[in-house]
């Protein structure tokens, strides 16, 4: 799906709790105890910004998309 | 411990009505029963109180003791509880540590701060991970249909003490690989190991003798490890975060299964006994519910945030002199977060004291946030959805008692149902 907004994993904070899996589960997974981004993300944007405000450590942040000043971030 | 089994009558265990009635108006049971309009009230005052919850509401604190002299503050808006249950370093758990010794012991995942805390954590929580939610599950449907045998043929009974009571501790004790014909004891420990409900004196018995029992089932799986087994993942379980492979020591593991019984059992049967109140009042959404079980998760979350069972988070230690939302906070003050309050607030809810399962899903604080925000919640969801879905496949019809009064939902820091008075065809 395609958002306005690119996500970004501050991993070294996970602590694995997986309440972002609890919102938005097509979109966040967990590997070795951490926070993944799943390879085809289909969760609404209002899931994932539930997922984002709702995990504990703030390890997800959505960095908005700014098509004319960086068009290397999409996808 | 073979033969006091027998001696414990079913009535001493853990949420039987007298024993939960008598521990619980300790934390404010049957004293307040609705707090939330205070809380809006003093919302308007701003987001922070002076005064515990317990001050707020004229209860005496058991936990006043450990701090007699500290200031108390309690935070009522969503935005601060948040901005404070995030700054461990400021609002540490070290007030806890010595608040909850007795039922805990020396080593507890929530006594503790960082750096400990976060590696106890890591290596903690793959047993609490969706991928090893199966260790739990396996005991928790078969439970419950034990259960609901027991007593369906009776057409009618207290569904809060004879079935929402009833599995928790069951599932805690089943995972850990407590032998079957020792649960009764393991119940009884468990009711003991509450904060604030038995006297220090039995909880630290009881807290020793759980320690004593599962060292020997620790021991055990270091020698024989076992498949889709709980202790097994805990002695295996390793992190690596630059400073060379670290393992769980017995004394963290022992310290975790203490802090197991008293976060996970009172507040996961508490919630689905709210639960029931909530439905039971609302027949029209409760047929909904059985109809569409895709509604029994939202239903369930809704309840956490609307009524949840716990009404504040474990209190926190300032460290340092500090302010918020511009009230200074001296060092060494304790710090109350109501969960409630906060999931409450207009701010971060629309008619936030509606119960809207329909609502568009946000962030609550049930489970609260930052490092110590809950290990168990997937745990605690997954019992929630199993045993609410197990009630509506077996008892269809399942309604108030007519017989008897409507139960009120009760309690300051625990809340919970009087009860649940059921009927329904068997
Ligand atoms: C609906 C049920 C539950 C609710 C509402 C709940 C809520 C909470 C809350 C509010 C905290 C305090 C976090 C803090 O200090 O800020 C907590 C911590 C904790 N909970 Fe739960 N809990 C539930 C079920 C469970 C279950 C089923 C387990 C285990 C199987 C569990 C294990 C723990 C542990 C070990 C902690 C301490 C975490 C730490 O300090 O790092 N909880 N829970
Ligand atoms: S909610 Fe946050 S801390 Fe928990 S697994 Fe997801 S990213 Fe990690």
């Amino acid at each position: 799906m395609a958002h306005n907004f690119r996500i970004r994993l501050d991993r070294a904070r996970c602590i694995g709790a997986e309440n972002c899996s609890h919102f938005a589960p097509a979109t966040f997974g967990n590997e070795d105890g951490q926070v993944v981004l799943l390879p085809e993300p289909h969760d609404s944007e209002a899931q994932i910004r539930a997922a984002a405000g709702a995990c504990p450590m703030q390890v997800i942040h959505l960095d908005p998309i700014n098509p004319s000043k960086d068009s290397s971030n999409e996808g | 411990m073979k033969d006091s089994t027998a001696t414990i009558t079913k009535a001493q265990g853990v949420g039987r009505s007298d024993w939960e009635r008598e521990t619980t108006s300790r934390t404010g049971a049957g004293a307040v029963d609705d707090p939330y309009p205070k809380f809006a009230e003093l919302r308007q005052n701003g987001p922070i109180h002076h005064g515990s919850t317990f001050e707020i509401f004229g209860v005496p604190d058991p936990t006043r003791d450990v701090w007699p002299d500290a200031h108390r503050f309690t935070i009522i808006s969503f935005a601060e509880a948040e901005q404070v249950l995030r700054d461990a370093e400021t609002f540490s758990n070290a007030g806890i540590r010595r608040m909850t010794e007795y039922v805990f012991g020396p080593v507890s995942l929530m006594g503790s701060d960082d750096p400990e805390h976060r590696q106890y954590r890591l290596l903690v929580q793959p047993a609490f991970a969706r991928k090893s939610l199966s260790m739990w599950s396996q005991f928790v449907r078969p439970r419950l249909d034990e259960l609901i045998d027991d007593f369906i043929a009776k057409g009618r009974g207290d569904i809060y003490f004879d079935y929402c009571a009833q599995f928790p501790v069951y599932v805690i004790g089943m995972a850990l690989g407590v032998k079957r014909e020792d649960l009764e004891q393991f119940h009884e420990w468990a009711a003991k190991l509450q904060v604030a409900a038995a006297p220090p004196d039995e909880a630290r018995a009881a807290r020793e003798a759980v320690h004593r029992y599962m060292l020997d089932i620790v021991n055990e799986r270091r020698r024989a490890p076992r498949e889709n087994d709980l202790i097994t993942l805990l002695v295996q379980s390793e992190i690596d975060e630059g400073e060379g492979l670290q393992k769980l020591s017995d004394e963290q593991i022992l310290g975790l299964i203490s802090n197991l019984l008293p976060a996970g059992a009172g507040t996961t049967y508490r919630s689905l006994g709210i639960t029931l109140v909530t439905l039971l009042e609302r027949p029209a959404l409760l047929a909904q519910v059985r109809e569409d079980r895709t509604l029994v998760p939202v239903v369930i979350e809704e309840v956490l945030r609307w009524n949840g069972p716990v009404l504040v988070a474990p209190p926190r230690l300032a460290t340092r002199d500090t302010e918020i939302a511009g009230v200074a906070v001296p060092k060494d003050s304790i710090v109350e977060c109501c969960i409630a309050a906060a999931n409450r607030d207009p701010a971060q809810f629309e008619n936030p004291d509606v119960f809207d399962p329909f609502r568009p899903q946000k962030p609550t604080l049930s489970f609260s946030t930052g490092p110590h925000f809950c290990v168990g919640s997937q745990v605690a969801r997954m019992e929630l959805v199993t045993a609410l879905n197990a009630l509506l496949d077996r008892l269809p019809d399942l309604r108030f008692d007519p017989d008897q009064p409507q139960p009120t939902l009760t309690g300051l820091w625990y809340r919970m149902p009087t009860g649940v008075p059921a009927i329904w065809t068997p």
